[in-house]
């Protein structure tokens, strides 16, 4: 029982960290503004959710996803990248909010408000009793492909123009480079390995409906960059460990303890304020950027 | 001519900030640019360098039409800008800003995976060229520090050298000692003086005298035009320029 | 009927957005970034006339005023607690982005504890009127003319008052507004206020017109940008106008939609789609000053 607890958060904080490392890329390293980033995870999900149930298999289904997310960043990427901070934001969130409408309202296609049931889990009848446990595995050795491939983008000529990007846009143009093809770019690789995260999310739960889709998803990811440090892959580890742990950990007291205030209330009001006081007194988060001592 | 620019003109809101600008500049000399506070010196620097587009007019370089050419296809061709308040990145050091400007960079995606012997080479010779460059400045302690960590002028000087590591066959510099100690102005000067056999300079710059010591030739704006050009000793004596500075 | 129809609900919903896009759009153009939490200073008002009109008992015009003062002191209070506190921090705008988010997340759940998550209605009389073959609700004549009554006040508090001078003075150059000796922090409180006033009420007339949610505000949040950007971040007049166009654009696009047996809950695709042209064709708005990206 309380192994079951311990897996089933350790499953959660893997897939919550790739979606965390995924955003970094785009505003730790880029300062690329998603507030869509549920709209990506949610593609993975349903993609391959959706092609899982015609026989397809996990990975074809996770690729799948990838692609399809890759597609629609680009799609949002191009009429808003070139334009202002802020128009970015608005338009990742508003994408959020109608992709799941979609996932909501069409219903011969993704059946709509009652999800999808009975994905299929991957290699289920090999590990049966130890399911749990190989999905743990699965997860972890996603999450760490993610962590080192996040890692050598970063420490490499291409991060250095999405930091320099990141710091002064029009300074970088000034030494030759089209900073509008780095952000477009980034932007993609993060919308796929949010897809990657949500593909994980479908075939763990077996089920998916459009109400796990909501913006607070994406908030949380932001709580989870920002208190773990953004800008450091580490750091936002650090941090979906510890918004999950806390996430989770409410789920799993509210079967002991009577607390005063609604616990999925809580939750939400607590991020929020985690949000608001690491911005105001601790901007960096926990584990700072590090200084880039160069490749050689 | 390395760079002809041909009656530009440039409005903000009604306000002619250039008013019909021409300037040709010759291979391998440093120009100055003076005036008095908006007489448009930066507008024109922003637009030679595409990061403003004229209302009217042409800029060639090096023989191609670059009018209205997004600022880093400009830079592509061999242009190199500075920016008046030194612009340097907050979350890189000094090397890591040098190796930034270089344009023989292997920035693409596809090489950080799949191509990384090479990466490393150019990496490695990257490095090498703005070790040397930065000795030349007299940085080159500084390497591992933030670029924002150094002193004004040190930061003045990195940013000539991230110009010069980029290679260019011209470079706009705009204010390269403004607010820098006189001794340090004229090494940053003496340091340009050098480079000259390899690039053309064209200088924005509110310190005249270093300008008449070091440029060949000198441009004047006022209130959007050029109202004088010539050598520095030509300049000086020019009617229109005293009554410039003098009467307002 | 349906063209009658069509039009009264248009107006009505653009009269509902137009003093939210207002409210928007003034604390936009003065703190220069855009305030997310916007959505629930709209829910926020919506629930404080519900305690007046239905906890209270009293007229839903004295809970609409009670929306305007709390919802505006709510304002200041996000200014006073987090956004001053990081302009005084040196952060930028990107930085008050998220923390509107954060203050979102913390007042639309404490909203949701206190009423609970599902819909509620205010306590009013529903007396329906007929004209050119459309109905209209008495209600609906109250949020069309008080829009109106409030659209006039700011125009003449904008452009004939000491303090709407100053504020566009703020706005445009701080620095030179604060030389001029306007006390910026001081015009600043007044923004606040009227901005969040503006949400509250603009939160009464949607909860008046449909129902309360603590989604209420998170609801219309995307139609108000839209009708912000179309208009032209911070431009009075560009959101009037805009508010009404996307008030039309949303009624005869689900109309539309229905027509083509497209399901309607795609209505927040509408202003979805208007946002996405805005900023293809012209990203500056229709009132909006052409600036570089």
């Amino acid at each position: 029982m309380l192994l079951d607890y311990v897996l089933d958060m350790l499953v959660y904080i893997g897939i919550f960290a790739i979606l965390a490392i995924s955003l970094n890329l785009e505003f730790g390293y880029t300062r690329l503004m998603n507030f869509g980033k549920v709209a990506f995870f949610a593609t993975g999900a349903y993609t391959s959710a959706l092609l899982s149930m015609t026989g397809a298999s996990f990975i074809e289904g996770m690729a799948a996803g990838m692609l399809i997310s890759a597609l629609l960043g680009l799609l949002v990427a191009l009429p808003t990248l070139r334009l202002r901070a802020d128009y970015l934001a608005i338009v990742t969130i508003a994408f959020g909010e109608i992709l799941r409408l979609f996932f909501l309202n069409e219903v011969w296609f993704t059946n709509g408000p009652m999800g999808i049931r009975g994905i299929p889990q991957p290699l289920y009848s090999v590990f049966d009793n130890d399911y749990m446990l190989f999905y743990v595995l699965l997860v972890y050795t996603t999450l760490i492909i993610c962590y080192l491939f996040a890692e050598r983008i970063v420490n490499s000529p291409f991060g250095r123009v999405l930091k320099a990007i990141r710091d002064d846009e029009e300074a970088v143009q000034a030494f030759g480079k089209n900073t509008c093809m780095f952000k477009i770019k980034i932007f993609i690789i993060g919308s796929s390995m949010a897809s990657v995260s949500g593909s994980l999310f479908a075939h763990y739960l077996a089920f998916i409906s459009p109400d796990m889709f909501y913006p607070t998803v994406t908030f949380s990811v932001w709580t989870m960059m920002v208190i773990g440090g953004s800008a450091n892959n580490l750091g936002v580890i650090a941090g979906a460990v510890l918004v999950q742990v806390f996430e989770r950990g409410t789920r799993f007291l509210k079967d002991f303890v009577v607390l005063p205030i609604e616990p999925s209330n809580l939750r939400v009001i607590l991020i929020g304020l985690l949000l608001i006081l690491f911005l105001l007194y601790r901007p960096d988060g926990i584990i700072k950027e590090e200084k880039n001592r160069g490749l050689l | 001519m390395i760079l002809e620019v041909n009656d530009i003109e440039k409005s903000f809101g009604g306000i002619k900030a250039l008013d019909g600008v021409s300037v040709s500049i010759e291979n391998n000399t440093i120009s100055g640019l003076i005036g008095p506070n908006g007489s448009g010196k930066t507008t024109l620097l922003n637009t030679v360098s595409g990061f403003l587009a004229p209302d009217k007019g042409t800029v060639y370089f090096g023989g191609k039409d670059i009018t209205s050419l997004p600022p880093f296809q400009v830079s592509r061709l061999g242009m190199t800008r500075t920016f008046q308040i030194t612009r340097l990145f907050r979350g890189m050091t000094v090397l890591e800003s040098m190796l930034l400007a270089s344009k023989t960079q292997d920035d693409g995606l596809f090489p950080v995976f799949f191509n990384r012997k090479k990466l490393m080479e150019t990496e490695r010779r990257d490095v090498q060229k703005a070790v040397e460059i930065l000795d030349f400045l007299e940085i080159e302690h500084m390497k591992h520090e933030y670029a924002v960590a150094l002193s004004g002028g040190q930061q003045k000087l990195l940013s000539l050298g991230m110009a010069l590591m980029a290679d260019p066959r011209m470079v706009l510099l705009d204010e390269p000692v403004a607010g820098v100690n006189p001794t340090l102005a004229n090494k940053i000067f003496e340091k340009v003086m050098l480079e000259k056999e390899k690039r053309t300079f064209l200088v924005v710059e509110h310190n005249i005298d270093i300008l008449m010591n070091f440029c060949d030739i000198i441009y004047v704006m006022n209130k959007g035009r050029i109202v004088a050009s010539g050598t520095p000793d030509e300049v000086q004596r020019n009617e229109t320029v005293i009554d410039v500075y003098l009467g307002g | 009927m349906f063209l009658t129809q069509l039009v009264i609900n248009s107006v009505v919903t653009g009269s509902i957005y137009v003093l939210i896009a207002i409210g928007l759009t003034i604390v936009y153009r003065v703190l220069k970034f855009a305030n997310f939490s916007h959505a629930e200073l709209i829910t926020f008002g919506a629930y404080m006339a519900y305690i007046v009109n239905v906890s209270l008992g009293m007229d839903l015009f004295y809970g609409a005023l009670a929306a305007f003062l709390l919802t505006g002191a709510l304002g200041i209070a996000t200014d006073r607690l987090v956004f001053k506190k990081l302009r005084k921090n040196g952060s930028n705008v990107i930085s008050m982005m998220i923390a509107s988010i954060g203050i979102g997340l913390v007042l639309r759940q404490s909203i949701q504890e206190k009423w609970g998550p599902n819909q509620v209605w205010y306590d009013i009389e529903t007396r329906t009127f007929e004209i050119f073959g459309g109905s209209i609700t008495e209600m609906q004549v109250y949020i069309i003319l008080i829009s109106i009554a409030l659209i006039l006040i700011l125009h003449f508090m904008f452009t004939r008052t000491k303090l709407g001078k100053a504020m566009r003075g703020v706005s445009d150059n701080p620095q030179l507004a604060m030389a001029s000796g306007i006390d910026t922090e001081k015009i600043l409180l007044w923004v606040w206020f009227i901005g969040g006033g503006l949400a509250g009420i603009g939160g009464v007339f949607r909860g008046a017109d449909t129902r309360l949610v603590p989604l209420l505000g998170w609801e219309i949040i995307l139609s108000a940008f839209a009708v912000v950007i179309l208009g032209g971040i911070g431009s009075f007049y560009g959101a009037i106008i805009a508010a009404y166009i996307l008030g039309f654009a949303e009624n005869f696009g689900v109309s539309i939609l229905s027509d083509l047996s497209i399901s309607t809950g795609y209505r927040p695709a509408i202003a979805f789609m208007i946002l996405i042209i805005v900023l293809i064709v012209r990203p500056s708005g229709i009132m909006g000053k052409k600036e570089a990206a």
